[in-house]
């Protein structure tokens, strides 16, 4: 009888342990296009009752990195080593979606804009600055701030004011 | 499939992928000891402590931070563990009064010289171990690489030594054991593990890393060598599938570990249970 009571609560747990919650998180504040730095605020939650599978789609071959096709832990990591080793990324090209993030800097009043990535946690953010193709864009063509974007571009770093940036260059917006 | 294929050909998912499994394996096998000696807990402490040495070094931006985390993680393991049994003040009120101290300066410190501009998302980071570990530059995997092999290889050559003073500190004292050189030893070997274990799963996760494979063995091994095989291995296999998990599902890396390793400690809790 022991063993039939351990077997009936073995199959109770396994049922409630199928239960588990997903949470997304949307990040709507203003970023350093120029250099990474974190920000932290988190709007809404979305549960799900299901094991969470992120819907994530193949791969796109006209890109060398398509972060579109990760997941977001991998894509957070991805994003930190392209911080951590620019020059094994430079001059690839990279495919990636996000929140925009703008800054102007006060002094020369230049506008930046920024890809924004969350990590699983929603505690921390990276973004990746992007540079619009001025064959094909004009300034009224940049997003928003807080605007859901997918970019790609060819991964470069260049100095300013004694500081070295990473940014994409000839970005295209892709439309979703 | 096919997506673990191409995160597999990323480096640093590789790294990750070692490193984590070598971290594992190194506080499973501490982890039966400690659990055994009443230290559950000292994960805890320890690792708190580090996140205080960690903001030291953080305030005073140092580009290695383990010249300072290390040493003093190893010396707050030392006052913990190296009397043992006999100190005056006893393991947990011990654990307890280190722990919450180093944590309190550390946040405190980081606060007042913040070096970063979201100090809370550095903690977070920190604590929790969202993607410290797919973020590993080559040094940092062959500094965790070096050590881990360290601790295995001491583990491995004074396995019966530590089997006895885990045991019966009395006896293996008795018998002319060095116990306070092999507590030392402990101590110095629970620290680097937590300094390394930081990485995997964050500050407030790595008792899980430690109690849970431990226990899991427990659970369904009787014997001490049995015990601390098996633990080895759950821990070594929840860490891979954690990762990997973690990686695929889009998930905070420490805590899917720390959830697998849940899960494999209740299925060793109702398999210990059926054998009766």
């Amino acid at each position: 009888m022991r063993k039939i009571e351990v077997l009936i609560l073995t199959g109770a747990l396994t049922f409630g342990l199928m239960a588990c919650g997903k949470s997304t998180a949307v990040n709507t504040e203003v970023v350093d296009a120029a250099v990474v730095e974190d920000i932290s605020e988190e709007e809404t939650e979305d549960i799900q009752e299901e094991v969470p599978e992120e819907e994530i789609p193949l791969a796109d071959p006209s890109v060398d990195l398509d972060l579109t096709a990760m997941s977001s832990t991998m894509i957070y990591a991805e994003v930190s080593n392209m911080m951590m080793e620019p020059l094994e990324y430079a001059g690839k090209t990279v495919k990636m979606e996000g929140i925009c993030g703008t800054y102007q800097d006060p002094d020369t009043g230049k506008m930046y804009y920024a890809c924004v990535i969350q990590d699983a946690t929603q505690c921390c953010s990276q973004g990746l600055e992007f540079v619009l193709d001025e064959d094909k864009y004009s300034v009224e063509d940049y997003p928003a701030q807080g605007d859901e974007i997918e970019v790609k571009g060819t991964f470069a770093t260049y100095e300013e004011n004694g500081g070295q940036y990473l940014t994409m260059l000839d970005s295209q917006l892709i439309d979703k | 499939m096919e997506k673990l294929i191409m995160y597999l050909g990323f480096p640093f998912v590789r790294y990750a992928l070692i490193v984590g499994v070598l971290i594992a394996l190194c506080s499973s096998l501490l982890g039966v000891t400690l659990v055994l000696k009443r230290y559950s807990y000292i994960g805890d402490g320890l690792s708190h402590v580090a996140f205080g040495a960690l903001a030291i070094a953080t305030v005073l931006n140092l580009t290695n931070k383990m010249i300072i985390i290390l040493p003093l993680t190893i010396l707050a393991a030392i006052l913990l563990l190296k009397n043992g049994n006999n100190s005056k003040v006893k393991g947990d009120a011990a654990i307890a009064m280190i722990s919450v101290g180093a944590l309190a300066f550390g946040y405190l410190l980081m606060n007042v010289f913040p070096s970063s501009a979201n100090v809370s998302g550095d903690v977070c980071s920190t604590l929790f171990g969202s993607t410290s570990i797919l973020t590993l530059t080559k040094e940092e995997v062959i500094i965790c690489g070096i050590l881990s092999v360290c601790v295995l290889v001491v583990f491995v050559l004074f396995y019966n030594r530590i089997f006895a003073v885990t045991f019966d500190e009395n006896f293996a004292n008795a018998v002319g054991t060095k116990v306070n050189f092999y507590n030392l030893l402990i101590a110095t070997i629970t620290a680097v593990i937590i300094v390394l274990a930081m990485n995997l799963v964050g500050s407030l996760l790595i008792s899980a890393l430690v109690i849970f494979p431990a226990l899991s063995a427990m659970s369904v091994i009787k014997s001490f060598r049995g015990v601390t095989i098996f633990s080895a291995a759950s821990s070594v296999i929840c860490a891979f599938i954690g990762i990997i998990i973690s990686i695929l599902g889009g998930t905070p890396v420490g805590s899917t570990i720390v959830a697998v390793d849940v899960v494999m400690f209740l299925i060793c809790f109702v398999i210990g249970k059926v054998k009766g």
